[in-house]
C-alpha cells in the first residue's frame, strides 16, 4: 500500500481530487427514454371543451328553474316600455336564490373545465 | 451563452419541454451519479440505475422545486433518498471493493487514490454522504445538512467521524505496507 502522511489538509486535498467529471456515454438518453411520453393536446381539444361548456349552458338555461328566472327577467326586459316605471325591471320577480345558485354552479363548473386545461 | 436552470426549468413546466430537461440532465449527470457512485461503494451500474431514478423523480416533482435552493442541492436530496430507499430494499451494500476493478495504476498516487476509495467503503452511509458532498460537490455545511436532512451540527459531526475513521484506516494500510 501507499505510504503518505495522512494529515488532514492531504486528506482534504485526496477527497477533492477523488471528485472527477463522469462521461455522459448515453446516460441522459436512457433517462429521456424512461420519462412517460410527452403529453400532446389536440388543438381542437379547447374549442371542443369550449363548445361543450357552452351547451351546458345553454342545457342548464332552458331546463333548470334558475334559468327559467332569468329568461323570465329577459323576456320581461324585452318587453319593457320606456313609458313605464322602471322599477319591475329592477326587481322583476321574487328571486330564486336556489336556483341561481344551481345555475351558477353549472356554469361555473364547465368554464373552470375549460380554462384548467 | 447557455440558458441557466432557472430558465430551462420553466421552460419544462411550461411546455413539456423535453430537449429543456434533457439539458439539465445533461449538465447535472456527472455530479449526480459521482455521489451515487461513492455511495454505492463503486457499483457503477447501481450508482446509474440509481441516477435514472433520480431523474425520474425530479421529472416528477419538478413543480415542488423551489427555486431559492440551488437545483444540485435538490438533485442530491433526491438521488440521497433514493440511495436511502434503495438500501431499505436491498440490505446491507457490500463491505469490499471490486479489486481488479479497482486496482491502481502502480503510481503512488493512484495507491493513494485507489487506498482512500477503499477506506471510504468502511464509513457509514451518513458520513459517506456528507464527505463526498462537502469535498468536491462544492456543496457548503449548510446545504448537506438539507440534502441529509438532518442538523448542522450531525453533518459536521458526520465529516469530523468520517475523517477520523479514513485517517484510521489508512494510517493502518500505511504501518502495514511499512513492515
Amino acid at each position: 500500500m501507499s505510504t503518505p502522511q495522512y494529515d488532514d489538509n492531504r486528506l482534504n486535498d485526496l477527497l477533492q481530487e477523488n471528485d472527477v467529471y463522469i462521461e455522459d456515454n448515453g446516460f441522459t438518453e436512457r433517462v429521456m427514454n424512461r420519462l412517460p411520453p410527452p403529453h400532446h393536446a389536440s388543438r381542437w381539444r379547447r374549442p371542443i371543451l369550449g363548445a361543450t361548456a357552452l351547451l351546458a349552458c345553454l342545457v342548464g338555461l332552458v331546463l333548470l328553474p334558475g334559468g327559467a328566472y332569468l329568461t323570465d327577467v329577459l323576456y320581461q326586459a324585452a318587453s319593457y316600455r320606456p313609458t313605464q316605471s322602471p322599477l319591475p325591471l329592477l326587481l322583476p320577480l321574487p328571486l330564486p336564490l336556489v336556483h341561481l345558485a344551481i345555475l351558477l354552479v353549472v356554469v361555473g363548473g364547465t368554464v373552470a373545465a375549460t380554462i384548467q386545461d | 451563452m447557455s440558458p441557466s436552470d432557472a430558465e430551462l426549468i420553466t421552460r419544462v413546466l411550461a411546455h413539456d419541454d423535453r430537449h429543456a430537461f434533457s439539458t439539465l440532465v445533461r449538465r447535472h449527470q456527472s455530479a449526480v451519479r459521482g455521489l451515487l457512485r461513492r455511495l454505492t461503494c463503486g457499483n457503477e451500474s447501481q450508482a446509474d440505475d440509481l441516477a435514472q431514478e433520480t431523474f425520474w423523480r425530479a421529472y416528477r416533482g419538478l413543480r415542488g422545486y423551489r427555486s431559492g435552493a440551488r437545483l444540485s442541492t435538490w438533485l442530491h436530496r433526491i438521488a440521497y433518498n433514493v440511495f436511502l430507499s434503495s438500501l431499505r430494499r436491498r440490505g446491507p451494500e457490500p463491505t469490499e471493493l471490486d479489486e481488479a476493478a479497482a486496482a491502481p495504476s502502480g503510481s503512488n498516487h493512484a495507491m493513494l487514490r485507489h487506498d482512500l476509495a477503499h477506506a471510504l467503503v468502511d464509513l457509514a452511509p451518513a458520513e459517506r454522504a456528507a464527505i463526498s458532498l462537502a469535498f468536491g460537490r462544492d456543496h457548503t455545511h449548510h446545504e448537506v445538512a438539507a440534502i441529509l436532512d438532518c442538523p448542522l451540527g450531525t453533518v459536521k459531526t458526520h465529516i469530523a467521524r468520517g475523517k477520523e475513521k479514513l485517517r484510521k484506516r489508512l494510517r493502518a494500510w500505511e504501518s502495514r505496507a511499512a513492515t
